[in-house]
């Protein structure tokens, strides 16, 4: 059903609530009238970008590389039931896909199309976790959010077929949702890169930044090392505050600028595809309504040359007061969204709960906005014994899994854990009784040197994966274990 | 009610942002002098140049000369086989083998091309297929299943599977001799030819282009030597050579019969030169016959590389040694028989090639920012 957008912000007069005037204020500031026109500006740019990206990605042919080819996939947990729905279904999840940012695009049948887009493009993200990407995770939410925003009912072709869903404003507890994710997430970023090795050590940037001396323009400054520090810090104080510089007037344009050249000398110098042209389309809805009244007001005029739109596009007429109903479920509305970015800011924090170092054992390192954060290479081989028996068969990894999964598994721990869980079941069914699984496994973390990653004497075919992670991972300080010369028979021992 | 931005500040949005672009660039040019070294750079084009002048290119030339040292003494040994033209036909044959160990890790480019390590070292032979072809007198060499009837290891087994007379005899005055020569014959012939094209292909272009794609992605010349070489170590010399017939990957039941050269004997010097020709890929040649050459282990310390606080490059100088010695000196038979009389010791030099794998999968890429991903994808 969603927020709509049919509320009049009627200025609350304090009654009975003398003692309360910034509550009262708050709400008022809440209820004040925005115009939808940023929220409708951003629907047609994130359409048209996702439609791009789904057709780089099919172009790139990773639809077959990364969901067909593999025999092996790491579903989420609870997610298990998302699976590859063979070749004719997964190049028709992407068609859909499409044809859901086109519509978001043209905002034609609007909330059915961010539907489909906002499930389709999930389901294929939970197929895998080899494939999370923040900015996957973020256009996630993005879409999520917009199947209840109001972002049709101006400039769209919904408000052009049907006039009753037009609408000019909207209150801002409405039009402040977009702006207010956006703002968490670089926030967030910023936040995350709050730590010793960015800060201090300018790692990885002392690591990434040399490696790209050959490039034009740039390429010398690159050489130099303090050049690192200062993208660090640059780089952190960024994220941290550019939705404020963006929310002023006076330094919008400035922050704007900033933008561009942060996103595009990231775009220039790492491969993160899409990414910076997502954030620089997204960092748009900070700016005013004028601006995006003005740029949909030329965009429709050059259109309505051709058919008879700008009327019906541009100006919303003012639709009929917002049913009781709806009216009625607004607390539930609120509920939502309160709940919502309560987990926004949950979510992040939520590896404060767990044990050993972040980078390290990952534990709540995923789904919060942890971006380019650290250099992490590593290799891994598993070793199947059977229970009872010194003999075991070295596995090599890339026997089952592409060489993509292979690197993404060989440094996050939760993925390590469903492979050997995996090798146990194909053994189980190659005749084994009992397979143990051992893992030897060495982890690079910014430079630092490979050290042992699992204790290879652990069975991971038996760990609890909801067990803490430092039961059964090394502990990267420990300098007696970082020697990992012994593998075979492990002197190292938990 | 957020007021409009006034249209002066939108007008202004294309004055200002020049302006803003500068301050941001000035911004991020401060302090150039002063502390630390001076850069960082490190020439990559030089190291590329080194690597495709001075070890590929004279690599694939002494192959291309070893492997055509066999055909004349084939040849020899075609027009009157003996006991003598046929211990100068086996000792060439090691003689080309062993040059191949060389280069056998640069699959890509040229060598990727023409498949040179499918058609060159698929081992063990299928002796079965080989006298099938014998026997029909016709073989189709280019296709994918007949990796296993030709290159040294087919050569291996028609050389080297009987008594010395018992092969003259075979190739001379059997019922067969005049089939098992022609293939015999063929299987030289299209080494020698395959050698000396991919020594064409790096001598007429590919070489003068290597050292152009100087960036460090997966699609750069340094991304395809080292995903090469890692890829080779791992699965050709660690596992091909050492590891299955060991019985890594058969529940620790040792696997004689699919060592490498197992009618020859060769199987342990083959795989010592087979890593040896590492001190080429990762230390840009022997230290002590060229110390100023560029080598891995210089640019690692260019951007001073650690290994728990010491230069990385020291590190994998000492295993590379390591791992020579526990094969080199360590086994003493060859491979097929050592797995069966002194699994300790080969068990000991597969663990040392372990840990030489780790430093150049893990640490030498890491610390070079080198993309290692075969795939194309993007990150974040």
């Amino acid at each position: 059903m969603g927020i709509d957008a049919g509320a009049h912000g009627q200025p609350l007069r304090a009654r009975g609530l003398p003692r309360l005037p910034l509550l009262v204020r708050l709400r008022n500031a809440l209820n004040a009238r925005q115009s939808l026109a940023p929220l409708a500006g951003f629907r047609v740019l994130f359409g048209l970008l996702m439609l791009a990206s789904v057709l780089r990605f099919a172009a790139k042919g990773w639809i077959r590389e990364l969901y067909l080819e593999p025999t092996f996939f790491f579903s989420y947990p609870g997610f298990e039931w998302v699976q590859v729905p063979g070749a004719a279904g997964m190049y028709a999840l992407f068609i859909a896909m499409g044809l859901g940012a086109l519509g978001l695009a043209l905002g034609l049948f609007y909330r059915v199309s961010a539907a489909l887009f906002f499930a389709t493009f999930t389901y294929v993200e939970l197929l895998d976790k080899t494939n999370y990407l923040n900015h996957y995770y973020f256009v996630s939410l993005v879409a999520c959010l917009l199947i209840f925003l109001p972002a049709h009912r101006r400039f769209s072709l919904d408000a052009l077929r049907r006039p009753s869903i037009r609408r000019t404003h909207a209150p801002r507890w409405v039009t402040g949702i977009l702006p207010l994710q956006i703002g968490l997430v670089y926030f967030f970023a910023g936040l995350a890169k709050i730590n010793a090795d960015w800060l201090l050590e300018a790692l990885p940037l002392r690591i990434w930044l040399p490696a790209q001396t050959h490039l034009p323009v740039i390429g010398g400054l690159l050489a130099i090392p303090a050049t690192a520090w200062v993208f660090s810090w640059i780089g952190m104080l960024y994220d941290l505050t550019l939705p404020l510089w963006l929310s002023l007037r006076a330094t919008r344009p400035w922050a704007y600028a900033a933008a561009i050249v942060f996103h595009g000398l990231t775009a220039w110098l790492f491969p993160i595809g899409m990414f910076p042209w997502i954030m620089l389309a997204a960092a748009l809805i900070f700016f005013p309504a004028a601006w995006h009244e003005r740029w949909q007001r030329v965009l429709g005029d050059l259109l309505g040359r051709m058919v008879p739109l700008r009327a019906a596009v541009l100006v919303g007429a003012s639709g009929p007061r917002t049913a009781g109903w709806r009216r009625r479920l607004r607390p539930l509305v609120f509920a939502g969204i309160g709940l919502w970015f309560a987990l926004q800011v949950a979510l992040p924090l939520r590896y404060l709960l767990y044990p050993g170092s972040l980078f390290w054992t990952e534990s709540g390192y995923r789904f919060s906005w942890r971006v380019m954060l650290m250099e992490k290479a590593g290799y891994a081989s598993f070793r199947v014994q059977e229970a009872g028996s010194a003999r075991y068969e070295v596995v090599r990894p890339s026997d089952y899994l592409t060489p993509n999964q292979e690197k993404m598994m060989a440094t996050q721990p939760d993925m390590i854990l469903q492979f050997a869980r995996h090798l146990a079941e194909v053994y189980r069914e190659r005749g084994l009784t009992d397979p143990a699984v051992y893992a030897d496994v060495w982890v690079s973390l910014n430079g630092r040197g490979s050290r042992v990653y699992v204790y290879p004497n652990i069975d991971l075919s038996r760990v609890d994966p909801r067990s803490p992670r430092t039961e059964w991972m090394t502990d990267p300080g420990q300098e007696t274990i970082e020697r990992g010369r012994k593998m075979t028979n492990p002197s190292i021992t938990k | 009610m957020m007021p409009a931005l006034t249209p002066i500040v939108f007008r202004l949005f294309p004055a200002l942002m020049p302006n803003a672009v500068l301050l941001t660039a000035v911004l991020l040019f401060p302090s150039c002098e002063g502390e630390g070294p001076a850069t960082t750079s490190y020439d990559r084009r030089a190291l590329l140049e080194h690597y495709a002048d001075n070890l590929i290119v004279p690599g694939y030339q002494q192959f291309g000369a070893a492997c055509s040292d066999l055909e004349s003494a084939w040849d020899s040994f075609e027009a009157a086989p003996g006991a003598e033209s046929l211990d100068l036909l086996r000792q060439r044959l090691i003689t080309a083998w062993t040059a191949w160990q060389n280069v056998a890790p640069l699959d890509f480019g040229p060598a990727l091309d023409r498949g040179l390590l499918g058609f060159v070292n698929t081992f063990p032979p299928d002796s079965n297929t080989i006298n099938i072809h014998m026997d029909a007198g016709s073989w189709n060499l280019d296709q994918v299943t007949n990796f296993d009837a030709q290159g040294f290891p087919a050569l291996d087994f028609l050389l080297f599977s009987r008594s010395p007379e018992a092969t003259v005899a075979a190739f001379s005055v059997a019922g067969d001799a005049a089939q098992r020569r022609a293939y015999a014959g063929t299987l030289v012939e299209r080494l020698a030819l395959l050698a000396s094209s991919v020594q064409q292909d790096w001598e007429n272009g590919y070489a003068a282009s290597f050292p152009e794609g100087d960036g460090v992605d997966v699609g750069s010349s340094l991304g395809k030597l080292i995903n090469a070489i890692n890829r080779y170590y791992e699965r050709d010399l660690r596992d091909g050579k050492v590891g299955i017939p060991l019985g890594v990957r058969s529940l620790g039941i040792a696997q004689p019969e699919r060592a490498e050269a197992l009618y020859s004997g060769e199987s342990r010097a083959l795989a010592v030169a087979g890593l040896v020709a590492y001190e080429n890929w990762l230390l840009g040649g022997a230290d002590a016959s060229a110390p100023d050459a560029p080598g891995l282990d210089d640019y690692l310390d260019a951007v001073d590389a650690q290994y728990n606080g010491q230069p990385l490059s020291d590190e994998i100088r000492a295993v590379l040694a390591e791992a020579q010695t526990s094969l080199r000196d360590g086994v003493t038979l060859p491979l097929n028989e050592a797995v069966l009389a002194e699994a300790g010791a080969v068990q000991n030099a597969y663990t040392s090639l372990q840990r030489l794998l780790v430093l150049i999968k893990v640490d030498l890429p890491s610390s070079l920012g080198i993309l290692i991903t075969y795939q194309d994808n993007d990150g974040d």
